[in-house]
């Protein structure tokens, strides 16, 4: 009994020491590192928070510790912050959370805090260890960008509504017909007018979605009737091409049809756009028990496969001598997918380089007709 | 010959504003002040308003709604206009009858200014 004993308690030191011994070694390195650092076990409550996060909070180890930490969580964003939290724990997977925390002196100031799942040897959860950033210049700088481009599109809107009128009175000075030449003249210009004034709305637009004032008018449609009204729209201003419609839907969704169509129409005037040399472009609907699906797939010169991911990405432009000479801002794809998005949806990008480009519109079905 | 009161702050849209209602038959009052909106309704008795969201120092929804709740005004439609299409969403709970969003089709301007007056597109 006295051996077996012995053996197990010189197991348990073996086994106990070299942990304790790596705790100690990493709680000095986070202690020395420069940016604020947390640790939290299995029971999901903190449990560790390094120096330069009790500097920042000027509190004490044991006031953070547990869930101690989210009494200086701004209370607006507190839910939302508990949500990210407790969700990424129950996935074990990692998280990314913006929230305003209380620093030392009383300010609050937005942090963004990244949680990474800690694993041991044998692959078994054993909590979380995470940084956290102070980005509050950086959220103030987007924020004064966001409400310049809001302002800069009211200010640019204001002489483009005196110059649309000033336009439409032309027209209908030269409506007589033998003045024809002129009223082209004038049609072209109204067209122009109308383009400018959709490149600042999709500014607007994105300001808002950053700001989340984007305004969303929801009604419920017949899903197929809106892919159908959009293809003809697309197709009719671009009669080189030849859009296909395949397949059919029984869905009807819920949403807003206005800013469905927003996103639908920058797919398919991507896939014109990318697609010169090819005259076809094929838009297929399909459902299954959960979605209804509007798939866009144009014969172009293709995505490659590092560039997929990032596509979605505000401002992001692919870069390469071929891509550059296509026009554009960087804007649709973002703008769209945050759309979709809102309505609990997805786009799913899928590419062969030089073959072609597939971009599926998923949006959950209201109820299915008949 | 019906009666409308045109109030921006943009000068240029005022006096664009002006020539189209006169070349459609209307008598057209303007002013760039929001603080003038209310004496102007007074004394030109507009048949129509049509009032623009932001107007320098002033905020023109409060206007709508001081409008609506005077006696002598309250009865007279009001259409706002704004560059920002998501202001639809809110002149409503300011008493406004309708909006339109800058830059307009003019034959949509003309289609609420006639429905508002009650006057036939034909």
């Amino acid at each position: 009994m006295n051996n077996e004993f012995l053996k197990k308690e010189k197991l348990s030191v073996k086994r106990k020491f070299p942990v304790f011994h790596v705790e100690e070694e990493f709680k000095s390195m986070a202690n020395s590192a420069p940016i604020p650092l947390w640790v939290s076990g299995l029971d999901n409550n903190s449990s560790f928070f390094n120096k330069a996060w009790l500097k920042f909070t000027g509190r004490k180890l044991e006031e953070e510790s547990g869930d101690g930490w989210t009494a200086g969580v701004y209370a607006d964003d507190l839910e939302n912050c508990t949500k990210i939290y407790k969700n990424a724990f129950v996935k074990q997977k990692k998280f990314k959370m913006e929230y305003r925390l209380r620093r030392y002196d009383g300010q609050y100031r937005w942090v963004q805090d990244i949680g990474i799942p800690h694993f041991t040897k044998d692959k078994i959860f054993s909590g979380f260890i995470g940084t956290c950033v102070d980005i509050h210049e950086l959220k103030e700088i987007e924020h004064r960008k966001d409400q310049f481009i809001i302002a800069a599109s009211h200010e640019l809107k204001t002489p483009l509504t005196t110059l649309n009128i000033y336009l439409q009175l032309l027209a209908e000075y030269f409506k007589n017909p033998s003045q024809g030449e002129y009223n082209s003249y004038i049609s072209g210009a109204l067209e122009q007018v109308k383009k400018i004034n959709d490149l600042i709305n999709q500014l607007l637009d994105i300001s808002r979605i950053q700001t989340g004032s984007l305004d969303f008018t929801c009604s419920v449609f017949a899903f197929d009737e809106l892919v159908k009204k959009i293809v003809n729209k697309i197709q009719s201003i671009t009669p080189s091409q030849k859009i296909i419609l395949k397949g059919k839907t029984n869905g009807v969704i819920k949403g807003d049809g206005e800013r469905i169509s927003q996103a639908l129409e920058n797919l398919l005037t991507n896939a014109s756009k990318y697609s010169k040399g090819s005259d076809t472009i094929i838009v297929e609907l399909s459902e299954d028990s959960q979605y209804v699906k509007v798939s866009v797939t144009d014969f172009g010169i293709g995505i490659k496969k590092e560039h997929l991911s990032k596509i979605f990405e505000r401002f992001y432009r692919i870069p390469g001598k071929k891509e550059e000479t296509f026009p554009g801002m960087g804007i649709g794809l973002y703008l769209s997918q945050r759309i979709i998005r809102k309505h609990g949806g997805e786009i799913i990008a899928e590419s062969v380089i030089d073959k072609d480009t597939k971009f599926t519109i998923r949006i959950p079905l209201y109820h299915k007709t008949g | 010959m019906s009666r409308i009161l045109v109030v921006d702050d943009d000068v240029d849209i005022l006096s664009v504003m002006k020539i189209l209602l006169t070349m459609k038959g209307f008598e057209v009052e303007v002013t760039s002040k929001g603080e003038d909106a209310l004496p102007k309704t007074e004394s030109f008795k507009p048949d129509l308003i049509l009032l623009d969201v932001l107007i320098s120092g002033h905020d023109g929804r409060t206007i709508c709604k001081l409008l609506k709740s005077n006696k002598t005004t309250s009865h007279i439609p009001v259409i706002m206009f704004s560059a920002h299409p998501g202001a639809a969403a809110t002149i409503s709970d300011y008493g406004a009858n309708d909006f339109i969003a800058k830059p307009f089709d003019v034959n949509n301007l003309m289609k609420k200014v006639n429905a508002q007056l009650g006057i036939s597109a034909n």
